[in-house]
């Protein structure tokens, strides 16, 4: 193949073709011919995940070193890694099915108990002869009319883009949608029986929407979808850097984001045969990387100390002026980030618990992909994030994944350290382990002697659930028969240690988040985040995660910044709330506290202290 | 009369192992006994980190390991520092580190330190967030050796890149060797912006200046 010929890739099964000109990476080229595949380092060799079959390798690179480590026996059933995969001649490409990930799915019913006071109501007008002064514009004649009716009206550009000539609507009585503020977002000659809204968490690995109808104050469904920037990194910090690396790396991850959540929202209307012209408003939050990225922010300030978020403040805009697909009128409400690496998302969490307004100390943590600990009551609350300290970036297990089908989300460990039994998310064949299957693992081994405090396994141990990884010891989860990829499901003492560091970053956080509240009672713990229903709570003791003398009443919320969401779509009085309690919150730099290293160092071993 | 080595052998164990309070115990047992301060440190602290750093690089331990011994030993050198006499001996090399622009991370340039000094370096500590004009300031002020950056983000990468060619363009380029440690760098990356080594971590680090000196 001579320098600068052309040659075809194609994708299967899909059937997808692309030309390229010069020597790529089958991962480059999958994201040029938009073809879904899975990535959770958006293609720095660290995962092992973009896994495809070459069958013919004629026009490709030979097998890497790290191929062969990620691949193991794979690699003899012509299994490759697109991301280290050099193609320079024409190949076929086919990404076997667990690589390809499917997007949507529908979340189980989430149940609502917001109380509804809703931020916008429907009225009738009639504009008769007594306002059609001739010298006045249409808006002017418009707005004078309502008068009676609000005297901060405002008519959207948008709106006057569509509304019917004043002729046609003259002496006829007319129906109107008004927002608190005064903004009309709808005239119809009908009347107007229902209006919606959808509430969005934008988190780093899953995204949420929520549809609701607004002017009753009524939860109609929920809609769960993979994050898509997962492509260009597992992480807000690998996301940061394909910001900053690639000159269109900020609108990529922008589109891929907003074509995602546009989906979303036909597909909810096609579920509830409605047309997204009735969808007036959307309540977006996330942590403040996907707010940033949602809104066109650059990151580069956020991305070094002191972590600056570009904007702290909330904010109101149009529709149309982000590219989202609610009716032309609608708008998008953005509660605001407190700080880098505590966003929206938390401050919605601390809405939807009511830890504010409560007289008793909540601590609730959101042990999404991301780790925010908050701690406080209707006196103060105190907020941090572990995953901005020494832990960042370190709890990338080689099987863990998000709260996903397939993801092993509890285990039982019996004498031994034999496995009584897993549990899967969706009952599926198992792909890896997510959070709360992690934690049930370990608290398992600590109880029955095989994992020492310092985070080894011990050699109390079943032979038959130990095996020699490249990475060294590990605890067989899952048999190769048994799996959805057909390689057994590992945990490797390596991989426990990095989960012993992101533990012990929490720990420490919850540590000094207490001491300074003056060691309070604790009388509710609220989990929440992509991590796994089924958690015990005194797993999480046991492992040390929290401390035995913080013994509330554990829960666990799905999504609690979902919920906070809902309620200030559909809540005025939380809409006004949002300014309060970002104020009330005093956000906790981990890394400039002091003690931290010390609290974090003790914190490493597993154990009840 | 408890025998002075066993307390001494035993300190020592107390370190690999991370038994942080037993190992200031045995050090306050040992000084009482009437063991030599840099006896203490020379025979048998620098030689348990050194093993843990040795079984480190094996992949025998990991960081939490490393970190709660690294915290041993420095709670028990704590104790004997005031009791040390001045440094006068010859020193093996100056090394100046520090963590890049934009990086608050330390455990690794702090490990990574502590195990240069007890190796005989003198070593200048910059701190995080770290600009890359005051490597250069640095490295030329104290005649140093050898600069370490350190960085743990990928964020990090075109500080790192930046700290490298500021060097490298500057007075001191052609002397210095440079070396880049942190899990977020690679060792093509490194050498790319004009390092001379690469390090995962603080005991292949260290173990990589020796070599680029040319030291044991």
């Amino acid at each position: 193949m001579s320098e600068g010929m052309p040659f075809k890739v194609r994708f299967l099964p899909d059937g997808k073709e692309i030309l390229s000109f010069a020597p790529k990476t089958a991962f480059e080229l999958s994201m040029e011919a938009s073809v879904k595949l899975g990535s959770n380092c958006g293609g720095r060799g660290k995962c092992g995940q973009c896994r495809i079959i070459i069958k013919e390798p004629k026009g490709v690179s030979n097998v890497s070193k790290l191929e062969e480590q990620f691949l193991g026996p794979l690699k003899d059933k012509s299994y490759r890694l697109a991301c280290q995969t050099i193609v320079n001649g024409d190949t076929n490409i086919f990404i076997p099915k667990e690589t390809n990930e499917c997007d949507f799915q529908i979340k189980k019913e989430t149940k609502f108990k917001i109380k509804c006071l809703p931020c916008i109501s429907t009225f009738e007008l009639k504009i008769d002869s007594t306002c059609m002064d001739d010298l006045l514009s249409k808006e002017d004649i418009l707005k004078k009319c309502l008068e009676t009716r609000s005297k901060h009206a405002h008519l959207p550009i948008e709106l006057l883009k569509k509304m019917p000539p004043l002729f046609e609507i003259k002496d006829n009585i007319v129906s109107a949608i008004i927002r608190r503020d005064g903004k009309i977002l709808d005239f119809s000659k009908n009347k107007i029986e229902h209006a919606y809204g959808i509430a969005f968490d934008i988190g780093t690995t899953t995204v949420g929407a929520y549809l609701w109808e607004i002017k009753e104050g009524r939860f109609i469904t929920s809609l769960g979808a993979l994050n898509p920037q997962r492509s260009y990194g597992q992480d807000v910090i690998s996301r940061i850097s394909y910001s900053i690396e690639s000159p269109e790396g900020l609108s990529i991850l922008r589109n891929s984001i907003l074509n995602t959540m546009n989906h979303m929202i036909e597909r909810l209307c096609a579920k509830e045969r409605i047309s997204k012209d009735m969808i007036f408003e959307a309540v977006v939050v996330g942590n403040t990387v996907m707010h940033h990225i949602f809104l066109g922010l650059p990151l580069k300030d956020i991305s070094v100390a002191p972590y600056r978020p570009v904007v702290a403040k909330g904010l109101d805009l149009p529709a149309v002026s982000l590219g989202l697909s609610l009716a032309d009128t609608g708008y998008v409400i953005l509660p605001p980030p407190k700080a880098g690496f505590l966003g929206p998302d938390t401050l919605a969490a601390v809405i939807g618990t009511g830890i504010h307004k409560k007289d008793k100390y909540v601590l609730l943590m959101d042990l999404g992909t991301n780790a925010e600990i908050v701690l406080g009551n209707k006196s103060k609350i105190l907020c941090t994030s572990a995953a901005a300290s020494p832990a960042f970036e370190a709890a990338h297990i080689g099987c863990g994944m998000a709260a996903l089908p397939g993801a092993i989300e509890r285990v039982q460990v019996g004498y031994k350290g034999k496995q009584l039994g897993i549990k899967t998310v969706g009952d599926q064949a198992p792909k890896g382990i997510c959070g709360s299957g992690v934690i049930s693992l370990l608290a398992g081994l600590l109880r029955e002697g095989c994992l020492t405090k310092t985070g080894r396994l011990s050699n109390r141990l079943s032979k038959e659930r130990l095996m020699e990884t490249y990475k060294g010891l590990g605890y067989v989860l899952a048999q190769g028969k048994e799996t959805a990829t057909g390689s057994e499901i590992v945990i490797t003492e390596k991989d426990i240690a990095e989960l012993q560091v992101a533990k012990a970053a929490i720990r420490a956080g919850i540590q000094i988040l207490w001491e300074r509240l003056g060691l309070p009672t604790v009388e509710e713990i609220i989990i929440t985040g992509a991590f796994g229903s089924s958690l015990e709570p005194d797993d999480l003791v046991e492992i040390g995660l929290i401390p035995p003398a913080i013994t509330g009443k554990i829960r666990v919320i799905e999504n609690a910044a979902g919920i906070g969401a809902s309620m200030v779509l559909v809540n005025w009085r939380k809409r006004k709330e949002i300014f309060h309690v970002i104020s009330q919150m005093e956000y906790i730099d981990l890394a400039q506290q002091h003690e931290f290293k010390d609290l974090f160092v003790e914190a490493l071993a597993f154990g009840r202290y | 009369m408890a025998d002075i080595q066993e307390t001494l052998e035993g300190l020592k164990q107390a370190i690999i192992d991370g038994e942080r309070n037993l190992a200031m115990k045995l050090t306050q047992e040992a000084l009482e006994q009437g063991a030599d301060p840099k006896e203490i440190v020379d025979h048998y602290m620098i030689p348990a980190l050194e093993e843990v750093g040795k079984r480190f690089e094996q992949k025998k331990i990991f960081i939490p390991e490393m970190m709660i011994a690294a915290k041993s030993m420095q709670a028990c050198l704590d104790i004997i520092r005031p009791l040390l006499p001045k440094e006068t001996g010859q020193r093996k090399g100056t090394v100046v580190v520090g963590s890049v622009f934009g990086d608050l991370h330390d455990i690794g340039k702090n490990l990574v330190i502590m195990l240069l000094e007890n190796s005989g370096f003198e070593v200048i500590d910059l701190g995080v967030n770290v600009p890359a004009k005051r490597f250069v300031e640095e490295a030329r002020k104290v005649n140093a050796d050898v600069v370490g950056i350190s960085s743990l983000l990928t964020t990090g990468d075109p500080y790192v890149k930046e700290t490298v060619m500021a060097l490298r363009e500057s007075d001191v380029g052609g002397k210095i060797k440079i070396i880049c440690g942190g899990a977020a760098l690679t060792e093509k990356f490194v050498i790319s912006c004009g390092a001379d080594a690469y390090a995962p971590d603080a005991a292949s680090g260290v173990t990589k200046i020796k070599e680029l000196l040319g030291l044991k």
